[in-house]
């Protein structure tokens, strides 16, 4: 009775150690199926290796497959009948992909023929060569004086001489190692004397040549030449010191003069990469990402537009204004060049003009952002009509990812909501005293009073300490701000609502003249909180604005 | 201001580059000395002048000076030092300014160095890096500018590539850069020959340092290369045969070739063509590499951003080819030596086969390399080639090279007879069958890996063979003790001795990449806390999740508890790191490594409801410790190699 | 005769050099699909709605089936162009399938209410479907005539005017073999 059992305890444990290694077996199957294959999203990983979503699930059909039965073959030949033979990482060898199966072998086959051919042609060659040596040498030098002889048929004595002094050097290099080797054991007695004969033969030869060369003359260049250049190089003149002094320091002066000249022009005015990796931030507003360009516009269009960017990030206006026009006359509906006409005039103080540029950007396509952008905000800013900025920045809103840039253009509608509701209702709350505010004034540095005009927009800008990126904590909005300004950041001004606002942040403020939180542009006063960072909570929070960008 | 002074400085490097073009030609054509003085000159004011550039973009990127463009896409305000220093190679325009400035480095030293030796030589040398350095100078300073400027400056940065920000990214690109820009140094001295038409063995003497030199920095960037792979990329492979490693390995084989074959040539004054092509090629294959990684034309995890930069790479590709091998094919006549080949078994044939061989590595990994180009523009398919084929290529020939490596050093110049064959080989030959049966009985069943091991054991029992013999031979000699006599043998033949252990390096690393290449284990699962994977040796148990906010990003980490056989040994934590502008995390693995093997751990997802499971990968990866061994033995080999134990002798007495 | 030479080692070398020019002229990441002009992978996907659709159900119309994910940029930019299409063509035994990859359920679902989409979508949940079609960017768009044939695959946005388009010439029963391109993301 017991003994069954124990049988068929034995035999269960059997197929559970059976079942495991056959799922080990399984995962080992699929691995080596899974790196033979590419993953299509990757840059240049197998199936196997990638931790892309794409792979997992490419690892997880293979397993799948295997067990209902499939074999590796019909798995592959899947994968191929989708995504084409680009997706094997080692391409089957038939038709051209044969090639690269077959050259890497023939290649070396070849050569290790080749290779061998020669040798034995060379072996064959130097014991003609050597033949008739032994009993006259002397009366034939050519026919062992390497390199020169080939050139002409008559070497230059000289030539002759440093050839053969040269091969005296090796031989003697030679020599030394035999012996080196000889005395580590490396030859047998037999086998270094005979090969230490041949050199000592050799080296009595080149002596005898050696001798039989007419004696060196005196003033000859150490080095002669081949022949195939003229030497004028073997002599050359000197001048007085003092000259070459000058000329140097002139030369030296001009270049630096010359080289600062072209460096201060250049970093001022060079800018020629206008590549997809030039994004820095806001790619989706400013319409470099892949999202905006509608692409399809000719290289000249392109290439005025990048020049129109430049002279735009530069401020460099006319320049600006003309590069689009051009691109307009070119493309008149090249819905960038018409935002960035809208932002130009918006700039300037133009908001009918710079609503109709964006309403032409929009005509051509309705969902380019920059102009949905620059459309809402001037409706919101200048026309002060909400319900047309909100409705227009919604549509802007719907079209971005998820992101810090879409949370800024949420808030901004959020506020409008509230604008349009409670009217300044929020600059006039009498700040709540408690542990979760941060209370204080903003100042401005004496020296840059007369920059400010009254005008323009005042950010206070919370982010938690430690923390560059992503979106700040809260951020404070005053409009026309009268400095100094007292101010109070609490909770109600987190830009993520139900965020917790606590702990030790890092507190900046900045004065837009634009009112535009996403754009930073030059001539912005900037100042951070000099006892950064503050805990939450904190009073007498003084900032100084004191730096323009 | 930083940019402007960095820019300027830049510039007039540009000039005087231009002007170490003119000068030489002006001395050759008056011969007068003042112009060839002012070539030195210029070259050493290139290297003050690019010094002074880096040096401001160092500072640009320390100081976080975000008006210039390159600072603010490379750095953050909460970098740290040393990743700031390391943004100077973090990109395309900084490391071709960092390229530039070892450039100008060595030509500096160079100039410097034979300043009174090779009067004709020298203008064409310091031509040719004058050619060189004008074109770097020129996509620095006109189409890759790192100083242009950023109006108006962001208020922060955006910071280095996450996979960047790593201890070895430090040092991989100095290093394989350093390798790069060290065989300019061969390259120019074996042009100025072909253009002088000297072209005995005087260049090759010259430059034995210094290549071997470039050829060891040159490995060290490959093997830290792979390093960083390992360690950083976290997929559990050091080495993926992607476009950019082989563009970086390719290098490689011409050069170690050409270490080889020179050999034939000072002795026997023949191959000097071919010696001339292995140099220019391996030269046009750095230039080669910069431009497949900066111009985008095969798809890579390390390439740069394309721009204009990859056509110029191009075309200056086009002159150095064309230019190099139209001298060559011009000065043929020149290069034909007398033949001096005794016998099929000699070490000329050792060393000739071994260049067939690197050779063909060569040629089959570029053909892989280039092979999806070619498909799609001759035949129209898309196809991918990738690691299976490079390894069912290329292992059985860096087999035949790793029996060419026990062969060469021992086999005699000239002929070998039997009896120096039977001396050399018969024990270590026994020997490594010995080894290569007990493997066998021992677990090691497969053909390949076990041909490698007995291939190795050959490689090291004839190399500690053969210098048992030769210390025991010193000791009855001499009478000396075994240190001392070991001391005296590395002395009187250090290059004999350091290459010997050079390949012992590579006998560490062959074995390194047999075992792991044939024998890892990978297993991958979910695990609730508690639950445990078997792997191997190992056991590994979830402990849990917890997450943590780090200066540039936030850090998902799981920890595991590992029993090694039942022993615990330590917790593993790998990560997630979660960068604000990356859309996927970036991997951070862990791994321990031993002798025997490495466990490698990777988080690859974690349920984030609850913090109570993760999906982990694990890889036993056996003696790839070996590797990174290998790599220090070979930079140990290098120094014996080179070290001047006997001052200046060698050279000067080889050039008198 | 060193012109002779010459001109060899340069024959030798351009062609090199023209291989490595004619690389600028693709793009890396590009996969053609060995797709088009085959009969379409069949599939079943369970829609938001709780509905099981399966390809072979609705043989004999004019599918449109578009590939997408909420986090992907054209996606996005796409959505009401196809709406609106989807609103001229319903009528017209064109059925629109929209397929849901590598996302999750809240951020599909949020997206297709943003964008106020009506016709049927479906989440592919095992990737098994994106596979199967050789998806690899979004959003991936795919023509089927009435027979199951593929006649066109679109990478990245169509353009409303591709669409009607190419609808026509899949009632035609006619098969461009060339794919076409708009701006995608590439999926994870």
């Amino acid at each position: 009775m017991w003994r069954s059992s124990l049988l068929l305890t034995t035999l269960g444990l059997l197929l559970v150690i059976l079942g495991t290694a056959g799922q080990q077996d399984l995962e080992e199957q699929t691995r080596k199926i899974a790196s033979e294959l590419r993953c299509p999203v990757c840059q240049n990983l197998s199936a196997a290796d990638s931790p892309s979503e794409l792979a997992q699930e490419m690892r997880q059909f293979i397993f799948d497959q295997l067990k209902q039965g499939k074999s590796p073959e019909q798995i592959k030949g899947y994968f191929i009948s989708k995504y084409g033979e680009w997706v094997l990482l080692a391409p089957t060898p038939k038709g051209f992909s044969l090639l690269l199966w077959i050259l890497p072998f023939a290649a070396a086959g070849a050569g290790i023929v080749l290779v061998l051919f020669l040798i034995r042609r060379w072996a064959k060659k130097k014991k003609r060569a050597a033949k008739p040596v032994t009993p006259a040498f002397g009366e034939q030098p050519e026919t062992s004086i390497p390199v020169a002889d080939k050139i002409s048929s008559e070497p230059p004595p000289e030539l002759a001489r440093s050839s053969l002094r040269e091969k005296q050097v090796r031989l003697s290099a030679e020599l030394e190692e035999l012996d080196f080797d000889f005395d580590s054991g490396r030859f047998s007695e037999a086998d270094y004397k005979e090969l230490r004969k041949e050199l000592e033969d050799q080296a009595v030869i080149i002596h005898k040549k050696l001798d039989s060369l007419p004696p060196p003359l005196r003033n000859q260049p150490a080095t002669p030449e081949t022949g195939a250049t003229p030497s004028h190089g073997a002599t050359m003149r000197s001048e007085p010191a003092s000259r070459r002094n000058w000329q140097l320091v002139a030369g030296g002066l001009f270049l630096l003069l010359f080289g600062i000249t072209l460096g201060v022009f250049l970093s001022k005015s060079l800018r020629p990469r206008v590549s997809e990796s030039d994004i820095m931030t806001g790619d989706f507003l400013t319409g470099t990402g892949p999202g905006g360009v509608t692409g399809n516009s000719g290289s000249d269009t392109e290439s005025f537009l990048a020049q129109g960017r430049a002279a735009f990030e530069r401020r460099d206006w006319p320049q600006a204004i003309d590069a689009f026009k051009k691109t307009l006359a070119i493309d008149p509906n090249q819905p960038e060049a018409h935002s960035y006409m809208g932002f130009i005039l918006a700039q300037a103080g133009h908001a009918e003009g710079a609503l109709l540029a964006f309403d032409r950007a929009l005509m051509s396509n309705p969902n380019f952002a920059p102009a949905l952008w620059g459309k809402g905000m001037i409706l919101y800013q200048v026309k002060k009509d909400f319900p047309a900025a909100r409705q227009t920045l919604e549509r802007l809103v719907s079209l971005m990812p998820p992101g810090s840039e879409r949370d800024e253009v949420q808030n901004t509608v959020a506020e409008m909501a509230q604008l349009s509701g409670k009217e300044k209702q929020a600059a006039k709350t009498p700040p709540t005293k408690g542990s979760s505010v941060i209370q204080g004034v903003v100042s401005i540095d004496p020296k840059l009073k007369d920059r400010v005009d009254g005008q323009g927009t005042l950010f206070i800008i919370a982010r938690s300490a430690g923390s560059s990126a992503g979106p700040p904590l809260a951020v404070k909005r005053i409009d026309q701000p009268k400095f100094p300004v007292a101010f109070s950041l609490g909770p109600e001004n987190a830009m993520i609502p139900g965020t917790t606002f606590s702990g030790k942040v890092t507190l900046s403020a900045r004065l837009d003249k634009d009112g535009n939180p996403t754009t930073k542009e030059p001539g912005n006063l900037t100042g951070e909180y000099k006892k950064n960072p503050v805990e939450v909570g904190a009073e007498k929070v003084n900032i100084v604005l004191d730096q323009i960008m | 201001m930083t940019a402007t002074i960095g820019h300027s400085c830049v510039v007039i490097a540009f000039l005087l580059a231009i002007w170490g073009i003119i000068a030489p030609l002006l001395t050759y054509k008056t011969g007068r000395e003042a112009f060839f003085a002012s070539t030195r000159a210029g070259i050493l004011g290139q290297f003050l002048l690019v010094t002074v550039a880096s040096s401001a973009l160092i500072y640009a990127l320390v100081t976080a000076d975000f008006s210039i463009k390159y600072v603010a896409f490379n750095t953050t305000r909460a970098t740290p030092v040393y990743y700031r220093v390391t943004g100077l190679w973090g990109a395309l325009e900084g490391s071709l300014l960092l390229w530039e400035w070892l450039l100008v480095i060595f030509s500096g030293l160079v100039a410097w160095i034979y300043k009174d030796r090779h009067r004709e030589l020298m203008p064409w040398v310091l031509l040719i890096f004058s050619i060189v350095s004008a074109f770097f100078l020129a996509v620095i300073a006109f189409a890759s500018n790192p100083f242009e400027v950023l109006s108006p400056p962001p208020a922060d940065g955006r910071g280095l590539n996450p996979l960047l920000e790593d201890a070895n990214m430090i040092t991989h690109p100095p290093l394989l850069y350093t390798g790069f820009v060290g065989l300019t140094v061969p390259y120019a001295f074996a042009m100025a020959a072909l253009i002088i038409g000297r072209l005995d063995e005087a260049w090759i003497k010259t430059t034995r340092r210094w290549t071997i030199t470039a050829w060891c920095f040159l490995t060290m960037g490959n093997l830290v290369g792979a390093w960083w792979s390992y360690h950083v990329l976290g997929w559990g492979g050091y080495w993926a045969w992607d476009p950019v490693e082989n563009a970086a390995f390719m290098p490689w084989l011409p050069a170690t070739a050409f270490l080889h074959s020179v050999q034939v040539q000072e002795r026997r004054s023949m191959l000097k063509a071919w010696n001339l092509s292995l140099i220019i090629i391996a030269f046009s294959l750095t230039i080669f590499g910069t431009f497949l990684t900066r111009s985008g034309i095969l798809s890579s995890i390390h390439s740069f951003s394309s721009g204009p930069v990859g056509t110029l790479f191009l075309s200056f590709l086009a002159l150095v080819l064309l230019g190099s091998f139209g001298l060559l094919a011009y000065r043929m006549d020149h290069l034909r030596g007398q033949p001096e080949f005794d016998s099929m078994i000699s070490r000329e044939s050792a060393f000739l086969l071994n260049n067939v061989v690197l050779v063909s590595a060569l040629f089959t990994i570029f053909l892989g390399t280039i092979f999806p180009l070619l498909s799609e523009a001759i035949a129209g398919v898309q196809v991918s080639v990738g690691a299976p084929y490079f390894n069912s290529v290329t292992v059985p020939l860096f087999l035949s090279l790793v029996f060419l490596m026990a062969l060469g050093p021992m086999i005699a110049w000239r002929r070998a007879s039997w009896n120096n064959l039977k001396r050399n080989f018969l024990w270590p030959a026994l020997a490594s069958i010995g080894v290569a049966l007990l493997l066998f009985v021992w677990a090691i069943r497969d053909f390949l890996p076990l041909l490698g091991f007995m291939l190795s054991a050959f490689v090291a029992f004839t190399i500690f063979f053969d210098t048992a013999r030769a210390v025991r031979a010193r000791r009855r000699i001499a009478g000396e003790r075994i240190a001392t006599a070991l001391g005296t043998l590395v002395r009187r033949n250090q290059r004999r001795y350091g290459g010997l252990v050079v390949h012992l390096g590579i006998v560490l690393i062959a074995l390194g990449i047999a075992g792991s290449m044939s024998y890892s284990i990978e297993r991958q699962a979910t695990l609730e806390v508690g639950q445990s994977l078997a792997i191997g040796p190992y056991k590994v148990r979830f402990e849990g999740l917890r997450g943590l906010q780090q200066p540039t990003h936030f850090r998902v980490e799981a920890t595991f508890r590992v029993f090694n056989n039942g022993d615990e040994s330590r917790l593993y934590s790998p990560a997630l790191k979660f960068f604000p502008n990356q859309q996927a995390p970036v991997g951070r693995a862990e791994f321990q490594s031993t002798l025997a093997d490495d466990l490698y751990i990777i988080l690859s997802g974690f349920s984030e409801v609850g913090k109570n499971q993760a999906t982990l990968k694990a890889l036993v990866r056996p003696l790839v410790a070996w590797i990174w061994i290998g790599g220090v033995v070979i930079v140990f080999g290098t120094i014996i190699a080179i070290w001047p134990f006997r001052g200046e002798s060698g050279e000067r007495k080889d050039e008198s | 005769m060193p012109w002779r030479r010459l001109l060899i080692t340069f024959l030798l070398i351009l062609p090199l050099l023209w291989l490595l020019a004619y690389g600028f002229t693709r793009d890396p990441r590009y996969i053609a699909s060995p797709l088009i002009g085959r009969q379409a992978p069949d599939f079943r996907v369970l829609l938001f709605d709780g509905k099981e659709l399966k390809l072979e159900e609705i043989r004999g119309k004019i599918v449109f089936v578009n590939f997408w994910a909420s986090w992907c940029v054209p996606c996005r930019e796409e959505a009401r162009d196809l709406e609106a299409a989807w609103q001229r063509l319903k009528d017209k035994n064109v059925v629109f399938l929209g397929i849901n990859i590598q996302d999750r359920q809240e951020d599909a679902t949020k997206f297709l209410r943003e964008f106020n989409v009506t016709y049927p979508n479906g989440r592919d949940l095992s990737g098994r479907i994106a596979i199967d079609y050789g998806v690899w960017g979004v959003p991936e768009t795919f023509f089927i005539d009435s027979s199951g044939k593929i006649t066109y695959k679109h990478v990245g946005t169509p353009g409303a005017e591709t669409i009607m388009v190419k609808v026509e010439e899949a009632r035609e029963g006619l098969v461009s073999a060339k794919e076409g391109k708009g701006s995608y993301q590439s999926i994870r």
